[in-house]
């Protein structure tokens, strides 16, 4: 990270720190909430290759930060989805808290690679890595070639590397 | 993101492109030797195409931490929690309006059950005091009443206007009472000076137990007496009157959890509120009775001893997930 960048990121944050979080306490009705996320925001902008040159930092910073809060009630969401469905099994069992978050935190995970993928290749994927089938196996329960199984994790591995590593877009 | 990436270039496309066609030719399965040593090859060229290879292990990566679910399951997960988020978005405009109303409300990380999560968390959001799962906090009232706030319970304090305090959930016991107010809800308590009093506010009812003094009671829009010695509970739209000969719902300022004959589903659940997680009783063994006072500070022991004087075992899950059944 250059220097120059971090000395831009900083700046921005003594200027407009207390103006995003009341932002965000306003959409939120949090505090914590907005704190933790404001601090997330600046976060993600240090972490960028290239912080781009600001205009309207505002608007700026509330894209970044709106983006966050989805992601933050998409994870509430996703949990309580989750819990929803532990105590519809038949033998309700109840995970440890930890077990829990790293449940979630996968869900998030996939509901963001799945996001934007066809139900076909959204199927095909979680085949192949949640239920841990083979391409083959994957051909036969669906009654395709293994060459459209092929095409589909191709698209779907393209995803998972954009989320991983793309920095460039938000 | 990796240490690598800081001193080589990232990967062009092309090559990312490349790197996952290899991947998928790898894991269907048919490779020819004249492939593996293509692929060898590929590998080889550069230090980005390693790079490459290398993000691409950790982007096929088999979700083991939902191993749990089926497919189906994870897509189902996934698509209630997207309706439920478009759900808040379209509400979300109404909601603002309200101010301080905390969203985050009915799904929070300190989930403890479904029955009393929201409005305890609810009343947590908007609270000035809140207690944990087995916590106790007590406080000295601008008006000179001592106040102690039992385990799971969120009150709100405002001696600007007119004293009032607002319990927002669970349970507070006040000695040497300076007068002021407090509001449970539609219910509205009016202590007399130097009265001492429990109120308690759980989902189903809310209750009053006076110990000295009395308290003027506006309960369904009518005005009740309680005095000493008398206690007065509003549950399912009726007020019910009783004497409160036993010391049961006042032991707690003592640290203890006390039983008369009491069933052990009943008692079961009061010992849930001091304790995160889930614990429960199965049916045949709700009726069994039992008396005696127990230390709240270690519910594990409270647990332990259970099983000892009455025919239960646990069945445990982890230590947030317990419940009782016969032995």
């Amino acid at each position: 990270m250059q220097l120059a960048q971090r000395t831009l990121v900083h700046n921005l944050y003594s200027s407009h720190q207390g103006w995003l979080r009341d932002w965000l306490r306003k959409r939120l009705g949090c505090s914590e909430t907005a704190a933790d996320l404001t601090q997330d925001t600046f976060i993600r902008l240090l972490l960028k290759d290239n912080a781009p040159q600001l205009e309207s930092p505002r608007a700026y910073l509330s894209t970044i930060a709106k983006g966050l809060m989805i992601n933050h009630w998409r994870r509430q969401a996703l949990e309580q989805a989750y819990l929803d469905l532990l105590a519809a099994q038949p033998e309700p069992l109840l995970p440890s808290l930890e077990e829990r978050q790293l449940v979630v935190e996968a869900l998030l995970q996939l509901a963001e690679i799945l996001d934007g993928l066809t139900p076909r290749d959204q199927q095909i994927f979680l085949l192949a890595r949640l239920d841990g089938l083979k391409y083959q196996e994957i051909a036969d329960q669906l009654n395709i070639t293994v060459n459209s199984v092929q095409k589909a994790m191709v698209r779907a591995t393209h995803k998972v590397y954009q989320i991983l590593y793309d920095t460039a877009v938000e | 993101m990796t240490q690598l990436s800081n001193s080589i270039s990232a990967p062009t496309n092309q090559q990312v492109s490349e790197a996952i066609d290899w991947l998928v030719k790898l894991e269907t399965g048919d490779l020819s030797a004249a492939e593996q040593m293509a692929f060898e090859r590929w590998q080889a060229q550069s230090p980005q195409h390693q790079l490459a290879w290398q993000r691409l292990g950790r982007a096929s990566q088999p979700f083991t931490q939902v191993a749990s679910l089926s497919s189906i399951q994870a897509l189902q997960s996934i698509e209630a929690a997207e309706q439920r988020l478009r759900d808040k978005r379209r509400s979300l405009k109404t909601l603002a309006s309200f101010g301080g109303l905390c969203m985050t409300l009915w799904l929070s990380r300190d989930y403890t059950g479904a029955a009393t999560a929201g409005r305890y968390l609810y009343g947590q959001a908007l609270a000035d005091i809140t207690t944990a799962a087995g916590e106790q906090k007590s406080v000295l009232l601008d008006d000179g009443g001592k106040l102690l706030l039992n385990t799971r319970s969120a009150l709100g304090i405002d001696f600007n206007n007119r004293p009032q305090l607002e319990l927002h959930y669970g349970e507070l016991a006040i000695s040497n009472s300076g007068g002021a107010q407090i509001r449970a809800g539609e219910n509205l308590f009016s202590p007399a000076v130097g009265a001492e009093f429990t109120l308690s506010r759980q989902d189903d009812f809310c209750r009053i137990q006076v110990v000295t003094g009395e308290v003027n009671c506006v309960v369904d829009g009518k005005n009740e007496l309680v005095a000493a010695g008398q206690k007065l509970k509003r549950q399912d739209n009726q007020t019910l009157r009783g004497t409160a000969s036993s010391t049961l719902n006042l032991s707690w300022r003592d640290g203890f959890i006390s039983a008369e004959r009491t069933p052990l589903d009943r008692f079961v659940a009061q010992l849930a509120r001091y304790r995160p997680g889930y614990l429960t009783c199965t049916a045949p063994v709700g009726k069994l009775t039992l008396s005696g006072s127990f230390p709240i500070g270690n519910t594990d022991l409270i647990l332990e001893n259970l099983c000892q004087i009455l025919p239960v075992r646990q069945q445990r899950l982890s230590r947030y997930w317990v419940r009782l059944v016969p032995a």
